[in-house]
């Protein structure tokens, strides 16, 4: 039986985004290192295009104040992974 | 272990003797684990990085002192005695002078759910007189209630009617939109509290509701003395430790 797992390099990640009350991981991945407005943008295409299973499409998705976390592989998890959440600071000013 | 390896690298006390409040900000060599130690006139509990208030007998205790009254030369003698300041160190400031102007208040938040009960109190490190600052752990908390958390609370310093700032703003709504739902976000400053919610069409289009202090939850209470709001001019502190056994959740009942 022909293996269809991928392996992920270290330069890579998968990237994990929050949106509407849903969680999914981009089909493909990413570089780890990517710009966080490349991941804004990745993310953004990709929710606008159906194409992250468990999250439905919609065109309104905006990702403007969210924020991208990096967790570096690990044992447990023998890749690396990019989270896309929103910001969470409070200020006065 | 002993005390001094449980102690934490930041330490702050803040005690209020004959009408001025003393503060003193204690620092370890090992940058790598930071703790606070608040005092309040109510309350002497410890904040962890993520967890919010722990109970003082994290750091060792329990300690049988409940509801004392110290001035200075008890105080001191009271944290020497329960801390043993580590070899080492030293104060790193002395911020005496500013204390009366309440210059050590520091913002709060608190994750409120089902039956408008707090479910998680947030104190990240980070935290200053007027900001919280940005927090994975925050976020986890409201994604694992997703379903019940009904809003958020934090305290603003100052008196006066709430309001939301920008970053406020940009935060109900990167959350909210991230939830899936709309949520509402209360802010208490040291003698108002209001509550916000989305009123659109803009995306950071929230309406304010003052809301009278008779008709205030009673988690708004502790909101502000985590804050340090409201310390009593003039008065000393009445110190209470969490006795021996007790659970945090029976502590937060006496609040």
């Amino acid at each position: 039986m022909e293996n269809n797992v991928i392996p992920i390099n270290q330069d890579q990640a998968r990237l994990g985004v929050t949106w509407s009350g849903q969680y999914g991981e981009l089909p493909d991945l990413v570089f780890y290192n990517s710009a966080d407005s490349d991941i804004r943008q990745f993310a953004t295409e990709a929710v606008r295009g159906g194409s992250i299973p468990g999250i439905q499409s919609d065109q309104t998705v905006s990702f403007q104040d969210f924020v991208i976390e990096r967790f570096p592989s690990t044992v447990d998890r023998p890749y690396n992974l990019l989270q896309l959440r929103p910001k969470t600071p409070f200020g006065v000013w | 272990m002993s005390i001094e390896d449980e102690v934490a690298e930041y330490v702050l006390f803040i005690v209020e003797v004959e009408g001025e409040d003393l503060v003193k900000i204690f620092h370890s060599p090992n940058p790598n684990e930071i703790r606070f130690v608040s005092v309040t006139r109510s309350q002497f509990l410890l904040h962890s990085d993520e967890d919010g208030f722990l109970p003082f007998r994290f750091h060792g205790g329990p300690y049988p002192v409940t509801h004392a009254s110290l001035n200075e030369s008890e105080y001191l003698k009271f944290v020497s005695g329960v801390f043993g300041l580590p070899k080492g160190w030293e104060p790193l400031v002395d911020l005496t002078p500013k204390l009366s102007e309440r210059a050590m208040s520091i913002e709060v938040g608190v994750v409120i759910g089902e039956g408008y009960l707090p479910i998680h109190w947030h104190l990240p490190v980070g935290s200053t007189a007027g900001s919280l600052p940005d927090s994975l752990s925050l976020w986890d908390v409201l994604w694992n209630n997703r379903s019940t958390v009904v809003g958020f609370a934090h305290s603003h310093p100052g008196g006066g009617d709430p309001h939301p700032s920008s970053e406020d703003l940009t935060t109900f709504s990167a959350i909210e939109l991230a939830l899936g739902r709309r949520l509402t976000w209360w802010i208490a400053s040291e003698d108002g509290f209001a509550a916000f919610r989305w009123q659109g069409p803009e995306a950071y289009q929230y309406k304010g509701y003052l809301i009278a202090d008779t008709a205030e939850p009673l988690w708004v209470r502790a909101l502000r003395d985590r804050s340090c709001y409201r310390l009593p001019p003039g008065k000393l502190l009445s110190v209470s430790v969490t006795p021996e056994g007790e659970q945090y959740s029976d502590l937060l009942g006496e609040i």
